[in-house]
C-alpha cells in the first residue's frame, strides 16, 4: 500500500518537531549567565549545528521520498526516520544535564588542574572533557560509543559535521559538584578515556598473554569460556588502570577520595565473619582489596609512600593492611566460569598484568616525581597556612615565595584534611572539635579555600614573567 | 596609628607565616611592579574577583535583616576573567576583591576605591575597615552612582589597600572568628532576627512589631513602616 504525501510529511515534521527545541535550548544559551566552560561551550556549539544539519535533512526529505519510483528506495528512506529519531532520542538524554553543570556547579579550578596535568603528557594535548551532571551517587566516563558515535550516525544520515575528535565526557554526581576533594575521582574517568582511546591496545596484548598461558595450563577453552575469561579480566584490568592512571596524574589524593567514596575505612578493625563485601569480584568491578593492594604498589614506585606512610589516617591504614596479596577473593559471576578455571587461576591472570600495569602506567605519561619531592618540602608549610584559615597559594619557605603546585596542593591539602582539621577547629571560636555538623562544614570550608589556591597557581603560573 | 609604608609591606609580605607579624596578600599579580620606586608608598592595589551576589527584588517590599534573609536575597553569578559585568545605573551588587588577606595582629587596614575608578561615580565599600587578624577575600559594597550603566571587568585594580600600625599593641595570633570564616566569595549578610537583638538590650518580645504583621495591611500602610 502506498504510503500518501500527508502521512509522509506528519512523520518528518514530527522529528524536525522533537529536534527543533533541542537545537533552540543551545541557541538561545546566553552569553552572560550562566557561565559554561570551555569544553562545554564546544559540546553545545556541536550539538546545536548537527541539530540545525539534522533539520536541513528533514526539509528536504519528503520530496526524496516521494518523488522516488522505487517504492523499495522510498521506503529505505522512510526508515532513515526511525533510526534517525532513535539516535536523536540517545543524545536527548545529555543535554540536560550538560545545562546543569554550569560553572558555579562543577569544581572549574580542580577540573582546569586535571586537564593542565594530562596535557604535560604531549600526546593527550588534543584531550579534552566535558562535564555532565547525574542523577546518581558515583563517576561514569561516557564511553565515545555512547556520545561521538551516535552523533556520527547522525551525521552520516544527514550529511553533517562529525563528533569533535579527543572530545570525552564524564558524569558527575550534581550533589558534590562544587566540591574537591571526592571529585578527585575524575582523574579515574579520564583514565577511562586514555584506555579506550590510547592504551587498549597495548593492555590488551598483556591479558592475551596472561589467558594463553592459563589455557595452557587448563587445556583448551571453548570460545564461550575464553570469551568470557577475556571479558572479566579486561574489565577488572580496566578499572585497576584507570586508578593507576589517577595515581600518577594527581598523587594519593584519588587513593584518598576512592577510599572515602566506597567507605573502606570499615575495612579497619574489620572482625572475623564480617560481610567480605570489599574482597568480591564482580562482573565489572574487581574488589576493592585487590584494587588499593595495586594503589599502594604504584605509590611506592612513585615515593608518594615514603611521603604519607607515617600517617595515621585512615586510607594510610587501610592501604598499608592491603600491602598483601588476600587470600579472601571471591569471583561472584553467579557460576559463569566452568569448573576447570577455577577462581584463583582467573585472579592469577589479572594479578600478573595488573602487576605489569605498576611499570607500564608511570610510562606513558609524564612522571610526577618533582610534585613527590615539592610534596615532601611544601606539605608542612601548606599545613600552617591552612591552620591559619590563610590560602596556600603562594607560601614563604626558607625567606623564598614559592606556589606549589596543583598537584602538591590537592594532596598537602587531603592530608591536612585526614590529619589536622580537629586543630583547625580548636583555632576557631565556639566550634566543638567533637561535632560533625562542624567537621562537615569546615571541610566544605577547607575546599573552598584549596579551589581558590588553584585557581590563584593558574593565574601565577600563567603571568608573564617580565 | 600610622600608615604602613610599602616597603613594610614587602617585608611582612616574606615572613614566614608562623611569623605573627606576617602579612598574607594572594594572588599578588604584577609584584614587582607594585614594590617599584615609582609605585605609590602607602598603598597595595587590589583587584576586582570573579565571583558576585547581585541583589534579588525581594517578595516582600522591603529588605528586612533576620536569620532567613542571607538564603532569599542575592543570586550568585560566576564572570570569568575576560568576561564582565553590567552593573545597571544607580544599582548595587556584592563582590570581593581577587586578593585574599591575611592582617596580622598588630595591623589595621582600610580598603578605599582606587580613584580613577571613583571618579566613574563607582562606590566599591560602605564598610571600609579591616580588622587585625582578618582573613579573607574583602567583600566589596559596589554600587553604580552614576546614570549610566557600568562594565566592571573581573582581574582589573579597583580597590587600594592602605594598613595601619596599632600603636603599643604587638603582633600575636589569635583564635579565629567563625563568622564569615576566610570567605573567598562575596557572602550574604547573616544577621539575628531583630526580635533576639532587641531582646537582649531589655525590649519585650511582646512589644516587637514585625514588618509581615503590618503586611496584612492594606499596601499603602507599608509606607507608613519606620525606616
Amino acid at each position: 500500500m502506498s504510503v500518501s504525501d500527508e502521512i509522509v510529511r506528519q512523520e518528518v515534521s514530527g522529528l524536525y518537531r522533537f529536534i527543533e527545541p533541542l537545537v533552540r535550548r543551545c541557541a538561545e544559551l546566553r552569553e552572560d549567565y550562566p557561565v559554561y566552560d570551555g569544553t562545554s561551550l564546544e559540546f553545545f556549539g556541536y550539538f546545536e549545528k548537527l541539530g540545525r544539519e539534522s533539520l536541513q535533512f528533514l526539509e528536504q526529505l519528503p520530496d526524496e521520498i516521494l518523488k522516488n519510483q522505487d517504492p523499495r528506495l522510498s521506503s529505505t528512506k522512510r526508515q532513515k526516520l526511525l533510526s534517525l529519531r532513535s539516535a536523536w532520542e540517545d543524545l536527548h538524554q545529555y543535554l540536560r544535564p550538560a545545562l546543569d553543570a554550569d560553572a558555579l556547579h562543577l569544581p572549574i579550578p580542580l577540573i582546569a588542574a586535571l586537564h593542565d596535568r594530562l596535557h604535560e603528557t604531549k600526546d593527550w594535548r588534543s584531550y579534552r572533557f566535558t562535564l555532565f551532571h547525574t542523577d546518581e551517587a558515583n563517576y561514569f566516563q561516557l564511553p565515545s560509543n555512547m556520545v561521538g558515535d551516535v552523533a556520527n550516525h547522525i551525521a552520516a544520515e544527514v550529511g553533517g559535521t562529525q563528533y569533535p575528535a579527543g572530545l570525552g565526557h564524564i558524569q558527575i554526581p550534581y550533589s558534590q559538584a562544587d566540591g574537591l576533594f571526592l571529585n578527585t575521582i575524575l582523574a579515574h574517568e579520564m583514565g577511562h578515556f586514555i584506555y579506550q582511546e590510547y592504551a587498549s591496545h597495548d593492555v590488551e596484548v598483556a591479558i592475551d598473554t596472561a589467558l594463553g598461558a592459563m589455557e595452557k595450563e587448563t587445556g583448551e577453552l571453548n570460545e564461550g569460556t575464553a570469551a568470557l575469561c577475556e571479558e572479566l579480566v579486561s574489565n577488572w584490568v580496566q578499572e585497576v588502570f584507570c586508578d593507576l592512571f589517577a595515581i600518577c596524574l594527581i598523587g594519593p589524593a584519588f587513593s584518598f577520595a576512592f577510599l572515602e567514596l566506597i567507605a573502606a575505612s570499615m575495612l579497619i578493625g574489620q572482625q572475623d565473619g564480617e560481610p567480605d563485601v570489599f574482597y568480591r569480584f564482580e562482573w565489572e568491578h574487581p574488589a576493592d582489596v585487590a584494587r588499593f593492594h595495586y594503589h599502594k604498589l604504584l605509590l611506592e614506585k612513585l615515593g608518594w609512600w615514603q611521603a604519607i606512610r607515617t600517617s595515621q589516617s585512615a586510607p594510610v591504614q587501610v592501604l598499608n593492611t592491603c600491602a598483601r596479596r588476600s587470600k579472601r577473593f571471591t569471583v561472584e559471576i553467579n557460576g559463569a566460569l566452568p569448573k576447570k578455571v577455577t577462581d584463583a587461576r582467573l585472579l592469577r591472570c589479572f594479578d600478573e598484568v595488573c602487576t605489569s600495569l605498576v611499570g607500564y602506567v608511570p610510562s606513558i605519561l609524564k612522571r610526577s616525581a618533582d610534585d613527590v619531592v615539592a610534596f615532601k618540602a611544601q606539605s608542612p608549610t601548606i599545613g600552617e597556612y591552612l591552620r591559619r584559615a590563610v590560602i596556600p597559594s603562594s607560601i614563604i619557605i626558607g625567606g623564598k615565595r614559592t606556589h606549589p603546585t596543583s598537584v602538591v596542593l590537592i594532596n598537602a591539602g587531603y592530608m591536612f584534611l585526614l590529619e589536622e582539621l580537629p586543630t583547625l577547629l580548636a583555632n576557631i571560636e565556639n566550634e566543638k572539635s567533637d561535632s560533625v555538623e562542624s567537621r562537615s562544614r569546615l571541610s566544605a570550608r577547607l575546599e573552598l579555600w584549596l579551589l581558590k589556591a588553584l585557581e590563584d597557581h593558574r593565574l601565577l603560573r600563567r603571568e608573564p614573567k617580565s | 596609628m600610622s600608615v604602613v609604608p610599602t616597603t613594610e609591606i614587602d617585608r611582612r609580605l616574606n615572613l614566614p607565616i608562623t611569623d605573627a607579624e606576617s602579612l598574607v596578600i594572594t594572588p599578588l599579580l604584577q609584584r614587582k611592579k607594585m614594590f617599584e620606586a615609582s609605585s605609590d608608598s602607602d598603598s597595595i592595589d587590589l583587584r576586582l574577583g570573579t565571583h558576585f551576589l547581585l541583589p534579588q527584588v525581594p517578595p516582600v517590599p522591603f529588605t528586612y535583616p533576620c536569620k532567613g534573609s542571607a538564603k532569599q536575597s542575592h543570586v550568585r553569578v560566576h564572570v570569568p576573567l575576560g568576561s564582565y559585568l553590567v552593573v545597571p545605573a544607580h544599582e548595587t551588587v556584592l563582590g570581593s576583591t581577587l586578593e585574599f588577606i591575611k592582617m596580622p595582629g598588630d595591623l589595621s587596614g582600610e580598603i578605599l576605591t582606587k580613584s580613577s575608578v571613583a571618579r566613574t561615580f563607582t562606590v566599591i565599600e560602605t564598610a571600609p575597615w579591616i580588622h587585625p587578624g582578618y582573613r579573607g577575600c574583602l567583600t566589596l559594597e559596589i554600587a553604580n552612582a552614576s546614570n549610566t550603566p557600568l562594565i566592571l571587568y573581573p582581574g582589573r585594580l579597583i580597590a587600594q589597600l592602605i594598613l595601619l600600625k596599632l600603636l603599643d599593641t604587638e603582633a600575636r595570633d589569635k583564635k579565629l572568628s567563625g563568622t564569615y570564616l576566610a570567605p573567598i566569595y562575596p557572602e550574604a549578610p547573616t544577621f539575628e532576627d531583630p526580635v533576639d537583638d532587641l531582646n537582649r538590650i531589655g525590649v519585650p518580645k511582646s512589644q516587637f512589631r514585625s514588618p509581615y504583621q503590618d503586611q496584612r495591611m492594606p499596601l499603602d500602610r507599608t509606607r507608613r513602616l519606620p525606616r
